[in-house]
């Protein structure tokens, strides 16, 4: 008896945990919306025009595509993100690749590539793109060169799956 | 050992394999339906606390327990409290991901683990000292690994899981899950039914305990280096791989002249599991003592398909065949009819995709591209993991009694 006591008092013990836990979780919300408000002044340039926080904020990028760099950019895929992102616009461990040229600026592509710690730290796209997959995308320890040549695979993916590419450049 | 929870231990098993079926599947065509992640988290907990915890839990009662000290009436109550939270889990981390009920159930199963970890810690026999060292240890790793959940916990409630420090928290719990507490109970248990066949002596296995214990604790840095990239964490997870590496040495050292003797107390099909075990055990500290290599080191953090396949290469080679193993020694070494089939299909499946993941990460890592057929080949080859759980838990409806 004394044993089932002790279970039914963690048991209510954890309801009331985690109820405190959302009730935390809300709180913090408005505080977090303060912060935000607080901090706004201070949003680097580069974010509010949509291209991320990263040593990339001036990227061309140009017609033919660059078959090369294509290439090169598909075996990085393969091997660093292919385990969690497919190239359709299903999302697996982290979303779909298909239209992300269309979406995003080639600047936040490749700031989130290289340097996604302090992205999910900054950027708000990708903090709510964190937040929809629940999973942190790890560093990936990838050069500046080759982020390029990935951006150069993600314009050829686009083309083939969405019929079109830098859809998100002009805007 | 009691026959019903034999088989609610395997129908999880073949759950938790269904679900990664599916995962695979994902993988090879468009499931409008699926939330991946979701499901992801049900494979996860189902097979961690529905397959593997449980399994343990019944070996541990059954032969680590007293006779009259297993027939007390919490362990029966703890057994079934813990399937309902599995059940709990499996319904609701498919559905809702990380929310209300799962995490719910999945708090109440860590409640449960204490209350059964404090229990065996009190109840367990002494007579054999190298068994309950093993087993206590194994004990403290449990209740050590939990505080990485303690500290997700905090992290979620009080900002959102945009820190380094969440992922190193969850591989925490992970880390000691698995090297701490499964690991250990397992030893404890393989000491426990073989330590009498094997004449290990006790400098050989002092040696081994502590030389494993150290190692098994600074490999987490690894999961450092993989957060952090700190360049010591390196150097600390190189020292423990070598460590591990010694320590199996020195196991290897006395195993000597015993293997006839060992093959000689078991069935056919248990001697492949047996051997099955021992291969595995090998070749993850072989794995684990390449990462002393700094370009391995850094593959097997970010390869993910080498991260994937290390861990079902311990799940399924590892503690799987040794529960099976158990799960077979209680017939009098009478095999039934379908075991060896399925035994067979579990080896195959588990060789294969494992040969197709380890294939494709090095493909991967050399930059030679997409094996034709990778994800197709993975998906058919695990379809026979499944067809292979249900074979073997299909002959326990028919046992009448299982002796321990």
């Amino acid at each position: 008896m004394k044993k089932i006591k002790i279970l039914t008092t963690a048991l209510v013990g954890m309801l009331f945990i985690y109820s405190c836990g959302g009730n935390e979780q809300k709180s913090k919300d408005t505080a977090q919306n303060k912060a935000e408000k607080v901090e706004e002044k201070k949003v680097p340039e580069t974010i509010k025009m949509g291209k991320g926080v990263g040593e990339f904020t001036e990227v061309e990028v140009s017609d033919p595509l660059n078959e090369e760099w294509v290439e090169r950019g598909q075996a990085i895929y393969d091997m660093k993100c292919s385990a969690c992102h497919k190239l359709t616009d299903q999302r697996v461990v982290g979303p779909g690749f298909q239209g992300v040229t269309n979406r995003r600026k080639p600047e936040w592509i490749m700031n989130m590539i290289t340097n996604v710690d302090v992205m999910l730290e900054e950027d708000p796209t990708a903090q709510k793109l964190l937040e929809e997959c629940m999973t942190r995308m790890p560093n990936q320890n990838i050069k500046p060169d080759d982020a390029r040549k990935i951006l150069e695979f993600f314009r050829k993916n686009d083309m083939e799956k969405a019929g079109k590419k830098d859809g998100a450049i002009k805007s | 050992m009691k026959k019903t929870w034999l088989i609610v231990s395997l129908v999880n098993f073949l759950i938790a394999s269904l679900m990664g079926l599916l995962l695979r599947g994902a993988f090879v065509w468009e499931i409008e339906w699926l939330d991946y992640r979701n499901m992801l988290h049900g494979h996860s907990h189902v097979a961690l606390l529905g397959w593997l915890y449980l399994g343990i839990f019944i070996m541990l009662h059954a032969k680590l327990l007293p006779k009259e000290k297993a027939a007390k009436p919490i362990y029966t109550w703890l057994f079934w409290l813990t399937q309902l939270t599995v059940i709990g889990m499996a319904i609701a981390f498919p559905i809702q991901g990380y929310a209300a009920f799962s995490i719910f159930f999945s708090t109440l199963h860590i409640v449960l683990s204490y209350v059964f970890a404090v229990r065996v810690w009190k109840d367990h026999s002494r007579k054999d000292y190298r068994s309950s060292l093993l087993l206590k240890t194994a004990i403290l790793f449990l209740f050590i690994s939990t505080v990485g959940v303690f500290v997700v916990a905090y992290i979620m409630a009080s900002k959102n899981g945009a820190n380094v420090i969440y992922q190193i928290a969850i591989q925490f719990y992970l880390h000691f899950q698995f090297n701490g507490w499964l690991l250990f109970a397992l030893l404890a248990l393989l000491f426990n039914r073989f330590g009498t066949i094997l004449k290990i002596s006790n400098k050989a296995f002092n040696q081994f305990y502590w030389l494993f214990l150290l190692g098994n604790i600074l490999s987490y840095a690894l999961v450092l280096y993989w957060g952090y990239r700190w360049e010591f964490s390196y150097y600390v997870n190189a020292i423990a791989v070598v460590l591990q590496l010694l320590a199996v040495l020195a196991l290897l050292k006395s195993f000597g002249g015993s293997w006839i003797k060992l093959k000689n107390s078991l069935s056919a099909v248990q001697k492949l599991l047996l051997k099955l075990l021992i291969a595995v055990f090998l070749t993850r500290t072989l794995f684990q003592f390449t990462l002393v290599v700094p370009e391995m080191a850094e593959m097997a953090v970010l390869l993910r398909l080498f991260i994937i396949g290390f861990i079902h290469l311990n799940m399924l080679g590892f503690f799987t065949a040794y529960l099976w193993l158990e799960y077979l020694s209680n017939e009098n070494n009478k095999t039934y009819t379908l075991h060896k089939p399925a035994v067979n299909l579990l080896l195959i499946g588990f060789l294969s995709t494992e040969f197709i993941m380890f294939l494709q990460g090095f493909y991967y890592w050399q930059e030679l591209g997409k094996l034709p057929f990778f994800h197709e080949g993975l998906f058919y080859a695990s379809i026979l993991l499944p067809i292979a759980i249900l074979l073997f838990l299909l002959p326990f409806r028919y046992m009448n009694k299982i002796k321990t």
